[in-house]
């Protein structure tokens, strides 16, 4: 029996809508959704499991007209879904009386329900999403009758607040593989039992890594996974890089680098930098117009001015420059005060004359 | 600290020249362009090192100014003083390729590192600002009165705004200003409120949408609009045989005639009783006895109207009677006539019945043959067709009660295809509905995206808050700095100020107060005197008392540094200056360097017997 296994698409969410690449992160996410779609063809699996959270919010009719028309063109493909926290099923959702195509199974149902395919002997079980938060380890109570079919169970969770899964326990059950949603991050456990499928697509700037989806077989006799194997999908990454400066880096050096960075990383990705170390005191960084070259998503500029207070004070003992450093500067200094330090010594050096 | 003695190689016009110093006063003696200054200079240099000035401003700088004239390609010299009981020797050379900064400890015999540590101590924890602008005196530079006034006030000010005159906070402050201003160009001061607004729109959304108006009750609709309909065919159908059963009633009815169930009611009784009447019109035909009569009566009167005739021929048969004979013939004829009028009523009679029964008969065949097929008419027949009749009537209730059920049905069917279309109706109105929240779960969307993408702004704001509030600590540090100093300073100065300012006038002015707005005044035991009233002597004086209050203040109070007045008495008059010095060597404690130009100094202090040490360049 092979299947793929996704989930968390967040269909219809537009990552970094501030950013002038919002539109076409929409865009990729459906795009890359229908090349799982196409996968799962070119691949001729049995079956496709969705772990939850295949809308990023209460789907639409239209939404659901798509999603039906790509899970339509897989005939041949057992599609099963369940509803995870994002688009858990309320009382006036579209999807209570929306016709599937006759390949897919939405498991509903509050609690766990299952569907039995015959041809291929296996059984899914599952339950959706009713609330915005599952705080029971509900996992933990399930059970299911030991039979000859293959077991396949879907759940939507692992967080305090969203199903909070014993990983330990769930690897004991006799369930023949667990298809779990709701982490972004793809993972894999238990020696190939379970995994996180993640979200095909980073959905924010944290969601940094490869993301794609699984595909694996179960061997119909020992009911075993026999493979399972990650496939990068995503259209690009997010990927954080930091870098160190010194006194004597200067603005162009600094574009120069990140420029080479991104350029050897591939420029359709988006960036997020960090700058460290200590700077010249005298030099601003002004990366904006590097913002507009390439894809960065943030530059947070940690770097401090590098004065040396200790021989600064020892310079002025007595006028406003050492009392300054010696009202604010303490050991645990917080961000808002060393940064008061700096810019009012920065002031003071600046506006003091070299002799009276 | 105490300087002991120095030793200058290439300074200005110096080369090769010792000064020693003693402990108390010291008057250095020098004409005018004696090298008081130069002197003065390497002293200071020897403290805090003479920094070559680069580009533009080396043209006319320290290093420039002394470098030495003879050309001898030294630049250096030594200074040694004492500090906390210890004699140092501190060797500097100036030149700049060639800079060397040794200091010695003599009492201990060893070099020290020149450490910011060390120095600091034998400065007295002076910068080089502080003794420019405290112990190191000259005099008020302006000739003006009106100049003199603005020049001590300026000192005063600045020496009250920081404690030190090379830092200004007005400055500082306003540059830390500007970049708060620029700083704050880049928020986006509006995000905030469209945040919460969006937020307080995104619930309101919710809130609406997640209302029980807006649940998806469409499959449960449909499903009973179905069931309603199959419902609703069965009954079609139903009535559908119904009416055709009654119609096939109604026809069979029709057939025979009848509409209905009084109808044959009437029709049977209306036979019955025509039955009745041909059995009645049966008997009487069938009575013989009547016919009998009919014909002995006629008979009868035959026989009278004969044997009356008889006696008209033969009157004599009658003879033998007792009555006449016309009552004979009388009698006989209308007995006989008499007996025929009845003869022929009984014939008519007979007739009549026969004539009724055979209507009656005809009737009844008619009857029997429509309904019965056989026209015989007999009890049988008769008990066939109230048979038939009966089942007539039942025909007739059976199909009152299909029309009765029919109409039940109709009704019914009515109230369903009602329902049905109210269904319909609700099923239109919930795809309505659904389009509606189908509307606002997309604006909702739009909301939430907005949202998200406001919330990047608002983070971006939050750092640059952050930015604005290091920035607000910085300025605010500053100031309360800046206010304890002066405060803690102004006051002291004023305190310190005042004090000697008696010591130095020689009790012409009891104290001095500066207030607020830097006005000074003088108290005399009598009045108040505006700074600007006094002399300009007594303002050099005010001057020096200031001058001193601030040295005292700014040293650190372990040891102090020896006061050098440049200069300082020129406009002192003799009793002014006399009362000066006496009173500086009582209130001062530690070494005087007095440099003058003039002689009256040493005079002054030989003629009062004060100990000095006069030298001479």
């Amino acid at each position: 029996m092979k299947f793929i296994h996704t989930g968390d698409i967040h269909w219809g969410m537009c990552p970094d809508a501030d950013k002038p690449w919002g539109n076409e992160r929409a865009r990729a996410i459906k795009d890359t959704f229908r090349r799982i779609v196409e996968k799962a063809k070119e691949l001729d699996v049995d079956c496709m499991f969705i772990s939850g959270d295949l809308f990023h919010r209460q789907p639409l009719m239209k939404d659901l007209k798509e999603v039906n028309y790509l899970f339509s063109s897989i005939p041949g493909v057992k599609v099963v879904l369940i509803a995870g926290n994002h688009d858990r099923i309320r009382g006036n959702s579209a999807l209570l009386s929306f016709t599937w195509s006759p390949n897919v199974t939405f498991l509903m149902d509050e609690e766990l329900s299952s569907v039995y395919f015959e041809d291929i002997n296996t059984e899914v079980y599952g339950f959706s999403y009713h609330t915005t938060e599952i705080k029971e380890p509900r996992l933990e109570e399930i059970q299911v009758p030991i039979s000859s079919r293959i077991q396949i169970l879907m759940a939507h969770g692992g967080d305090a607040s969203h199903l909070p899964i014993n990983f330990n326990s769930l690897e004991l059950s006799p369930f023949s593989y667990i298809a779990l949603g709701h982490i972004h991050k793809p993972k894999l456990m238990a020696e190939l039992k379970m995994a996180y499928c993640g979200s095909p697509e980073p959905l924010d700037m944290t969601e940094t890594g490869r993301h794609g989806f699984y595909t694996g077989e179960i061997h119909p006799v020992t009911k075993k996974v026999t493979s399972l194997e990650f496939i990068p999908i995503s259209q690009l990454q997010y990927i954080p890089l930091a870098v160190n400066i010194s006194r004597d880096t200067t603005n162009m050096e600094l574009a120069a680098r990140i420029s080479q960075e991104i350029r050897s990383r591939g420029e359709q990705n988006i960036y997020r930098f960090r700058i460290k170390g200590m700077r010249d005191p005298e030099i601003d960084f002004d990366l904006v117009q590097l913002a507009s070259r390439y894809r960065i998503c943030e530059i947070l500029d940690d770097s401090e001015p590098q004065y040396d207070f200790s021989a600064l004070f020892a310079e002025h003992p007595s006028d406003m420059i050492g009392f300054f450093i010696q009202a604010l500067q303490k050991d645990d200094m917080s961000q808002v005060e060393k940064k008061a330090l700096h810019y009012g010594v920065n002031a003071l050096l600046h506006t003091t004359d070299e002799r009276s | 600290m105490r300087l002991l003695n120095l030793h200058i190689n290439g300074f200005g016009k110096f080369q090769d020249q010792d000064i020693s110093f003693q402990k108390g006063l010291n008057v250095v003696y020098g004409k005018n362009e004696a090298g008081k200054s130069t002197l003065h200079t390497f002293i200071r240099g020897m403290l805090f090192g003479i920094e070559k000035q680069r580009g533009r401003a080396a043209r006319n700088d320290l290093y420039g100014r002394y470098e030495p004239w003879a050309g001898s390609g030294t630049y250096e010299g030594w200074l040694r003083l004492e500090s906390l009981g210890e004699i140092y020797r501190i060797e500097r050379r100036f030149q700049k390729q060639n800079k060397e900064l040794v200091i010695i400890n003599e009492t201990l015999g060893k070099e020290m590192e020149p450490t910011g540590a060390l120095l600091d101590q034998l400065r007295c924890g002076l910068t080089e600002t502080a003794y420019n602008n405290t112990i190191s005196i000259g005099q008020l530079k302006c000739a003006t009165d009106g100049g003199m006034v603005a020049e001590l006030r300026n000192y005063i000010a600045n020496l009250n705004t920081s404690g030190s005159i090379a830092l200004n906070i007005t400055k500082a402050s306003t540059y830390l200003k500007n970049q708060r201003r620029e700083l704050e160009a880049q928020l986006v001061p509006q995000a905030a409120l469209s945040y919460t607004t969006l937020i307080s729109e995104i619930r309101k959304l919710e809130q609406e949408i997640s209302s029980p108006a807006y649940a998806n009750q469409l499959s449960a609709y449909r499903s009973r609009r179905l069931n309603l309909k199959q419902t609703l065919e069965q009954k079609q159908q139903e009535k559908e045989s119904l009416l055709q059963k009654a119609a096939r009633g109604r026809q069979v009815l029709a057939g025979s005639q009848f509409t209905d169930r009084d109808s044959i009611s009437s029709y049977m009784a209306d036979t019955r009783s025509l039955y009745e009447e041909y059995q009645t019109s049966l008997e009487a035909c069938s009575r013989k006895t009547q016919k009998l009569r009919a014909i002995l009566a006629v008979l009868a009167a035959v026989l009278c109207l004969a044997g009356a005739g008889v006696l008209i021929q033969f009157p004599g048969i009658a003879s033998g009677l007792p009555v006449t004979l016309p009552l004979i013939l009388g009698g006989l004829g209308s007995l006989g006539f008499v007996l025929l009028i009845l003869g022929f009523l009984q014939i008519n009679r007979g007739r009549r019945h026969k004539k009724d029964l055979d209507a009656s008969t005809r009737l009844l065949q008619e009857i029997f043959a429509r309904h019965l097929g056989d026209s015989g008419v007999s009890q049988e027949a008769m008990s066939a067709f109230e048979l038939r009749m009966g089942e007539f009537l039942r025909l007739c209730g059976a199909i009152t009660q299909s029309e009765e059920t029919l109409h039940k049905l109709s009704d019914e069917i009515a109230g369903l295809m009602k329902l049905e279309d109210s269904c319909s109706d609700e099923i239109e109105q919930q795809q309505r509905v659904q389009w509606e929240l189908e509307k606002k779960l997309e604006h909702l969307s739009a909301c939430k995206n907005q949202s998200e993408a406001l919330k990047r702004t608002l983070a971006e704001n939050e750092r640059i808050q952050e930015e604005l509030d290091a920035i607000d600590l910085a300025q605010e540090t500053m100031t309360t700095l800046s206010t304890s100093i002066r405060d803690s300073f102004g006051l002291y100065l004023n305190k310190t100020a005042s004090q000697l300012i008696g010591g130095i006038t020689g009790g012409i002015y009891s104290s001095m107060s500066i207030d607020q707005n830097l006005n000074i005044y003088m108290n005399t035991p009598s009045r108040l005197v505006p700074i600007e009233q006094v002399s300009s002597g007594t303002m050099d004086q005010i001057y020096l008392a200031v001058r001193l209050a601030a040295a005292k203040l700014v040293q650190n109070g372990r040891d102090s540094m020896p006061l050098i007045f440049d200069d300082s008495f020129v406009l002192y008059d003799d009793d002014r200056l006399k009362t000066a010095l006496k009173w500086l060597v009582h209130a001062y404690s530690s070494q005087i360097i007095v440099f003058t130009c003039h002689q009256r100094e040493a005079q002054l202090l030989t003629a009062n017997q004060v100990e000095y040490h006069l030298i001479s360049i």
